[in-house]
C-alpha cells in the first residue's frame, strides 16, 4: 500500500495536479491543488495515510486561486466540491485549512450512509468515549490531549454512527486546534507536531495536529461506544464527572447532529441504540495532566 | 374537600403528519415526530398523555382518567391544571393537535 510519505515531493506536487487519492477511514478524497500550504499540510500532517488505487471516488475537492484581479494583491484560494464553491475565497495562506474544513464540509453534507454528530470520539482498550459540546468548551483540547496520551483518536470532528450496528467508524484526520489551545498541547507533549498556522481566520489563529500513526494504520477498525462526556474547561476546577441524563444526551446529540433530521427515522433509532450503550457523564477540568488521568481511570 | 373539576372533553390525536417515536432511559422519555422532525425530552405526565394518544384519539376526560390511575391521591388536585398546560404545550411543540 502507497501511503503519502512514500512520494517524493515532486511526485506530491505531480499527484496534487492532476489529483491525489487520499483515504481517510470509509472515505476517499479526490484533492487538487498546486497550492504550497496544501502541499506541506499534506506532507506534514497526512505522510502515513494511504494514497488509494480505488477507480471511485467519495468527493472531488479543489483548491484554487479564484480567477480574480486580487489574486495579484492579496492572494486568494477558493474551495471547490464538484466545481462549485460553497464558500468565500480566503486568502491564500489559509489553503491547508480551507481544504480541511472543505473536507468535514463534504462529510457533514453528503456522508447519510452513517449518522454523523458533532462530537470528537476516541478509543482506550476497546471503547469509544463521545465528546460532545458547545464551541468553545475544550473539546479539541481535550482531544488533542488524550490522543497524545494513548488514546486512539477516530475523529476530532464529526462522529461517523454505522446506521445497522451502531458502532464508530474512524477518520483518524488532524485535530484542529485555536489560538491559546495551540500552545497549550504544544506545551503539554513534546511529540505534537503541527502544520503551519494559520492566522487571522474567522476562528482566530488555527493549526492541525497529526494524528499518531496507530491512529493512522487504525483507520478502519470501527469500536462500540463506552461513553459520551461532555467536557467543560473550568478554571481551578478539580476533574470531575457527573451523571448525565441520557434523555438528555439524546436531545443534545441529536441538535448536534449534521443529519439527524435527514434520516428521520433511522437517525432516531439509531442514536436511540448508541446512548442505551453510553454512560453519559459532564466532565469539569482545569489541568489538562488531571484530566487525562480521570479518563485513564474511567478506561480500565 | 372540593371534587376537582374534570376537563372538557375535547378529544386530541397525534398530529397526523408523521409518525410519533419514543425512546425511554431511566425512566425519562425522549420523543419524535417524523412529521415536525423535531426531537424533545418530555415531562413524565406528557409522556403518559402521548402514549395514551398513540394508541387512539381520546378526549380530556379520558386522558384525565387514564393519568388519574397513575398519580397519588395527594396529587389529584393538581392534575387537571396539569393535564391542561401538557396539552398546550404539546400542541405548541406540533406533537399533537385537536381531532
Amino acid at each position: 500500500m502507497m501511503r503519502i510519505r512514500d512520494l517524493s515531493n515532486q511526485e506530491l506536487a505531480d499527484r496534487l495536479a492532476q489529483g491525489l487519492d487520499l483515504q481517510t477511514g470509509p472515505f476517499i478524497f479526490h484533492i487538487q491543488s498546486r497550492e504550497a500550504p496544501v502541499f506541506s499540510g499534506l506532507r506534514r500532517l497526512y505522510a502515513d495515510f494511504p494514497v488509494s488505487k480505488e477507480a471511485l471516488r467519495d468527493f472531488h475537492v479543489r483548491v484554487r486561486r479564484p480567477a480574480n484581479l486580487r489574486r495579484w494583491y492579496h492572494p486568494q484560494v477558493v474551495f471547490e466540491h464538484d466545481r462549485a464553491s460553497p464558500f468565500k475565497p480566503l486568502p491564500a495562506n489559509h489553503a491547508f485549512a480551507s481544504l480541511e474544513w472543505g473536507m468535514n464540509w463534504c462529510i457533514a453534507g453528503y456522508a447519510h450512509q452513517y449518522l454523523t454528530l458533532h462530537a470528537a470520539v476516541l478509543e482506550r482498550n476497546g471503547r469509544a468515549v463521545m465528546l460532545p459540546g458547545e464551541p468553545g468548551a475544550g473539546k479539541s483540547t481535550l482531544t488533542a490531549a488524550l490522543s497524545l496520551s494513548g488514546w486512539r483518536l477516530l475523529t476530532d470532528e464529526t462522529a461517523l454512527v454505522d446506521l445497522d450496528t451502531g458502532v464508530l467508524w474512524p477518520m483518524a484526520r488532524p485535530i484542529n486546534l485555536k489560538n491559546h489551545s495551540i500552545d497549550i498541547i504544544q506545551a503539554f507533549s513534546s511529540e505534537a507536531i503541527f502544520g503551519d498556522k494559520a492566522f487571522d481566520t474567522h476562528k482566530g489563529t488555527v493549526a492541525h495536529l497529526k494524528p499518531s500513526l496507530d491512529t493512522v494504520l487504525r483507520m478502519d477498525e470501527s469500536c462500540r461506544i463506552g461513553w459520551v462526556i461532555f467536557p467543560r474547561w473550568q478554571a481551578n476546577s478539580p476533574a470531575r464527572l457527573t451523571r448525565r441524563p441520557r434523555a438528555d444526551t439524546f436531545v443534545f446529540a441529536a441538535e448536534n447532529s449534521f443529519n439527524y433530521s435527514v434520516l428521520g427515522e433511522t437517525g432516531f433509532r439509531t442514536l436511540d441504540r448508541l446512548i442505551r450503550e453510553a454512560d453519559c457523564y459532564d466532565f469539569r477540568y482545569s489541568k489538562l495532566e488531571d484530566a487525562v488521568l480521570a479518563f485513564e481511570r474511567l478506561s480500565t | 374537600m372540593s371534587t376537582p373539576a374534570v376537563p372538557e372533553t375535547r378529544s386530541w390525536r397525534i398530529a397526523p403528519a408523521g409518525q410519533l417515536l419514543t425512546a425511554e432511559f431511566d425512566g425519562q422519555t425522549v420523543v419524535y415526530h417524523t412529521g415536525a422532525g423535531h426531537t424533545h425530552w418530555v415531562s413524565p405526565v406528557a409522556a403518559e398523555v402521548l402514549n395514551c394518544l398513540n394508541r387512539s384519539i381520546q378526549d380530556e376526560a379520558g386522558l384525565y382518567a387514564a393519568l388519574s390511575e397513575l398519580v397519588s391521591q395527594e396529587d389529584m388536585p393538581m392534575l387537571a391544571g396539569s393535564l391542561r398546560e401538557t396539552l398546550d404545550h404539546l400542541k405548541n411543540l406540533s406533537l399533537i393537535e385537536p381531532a
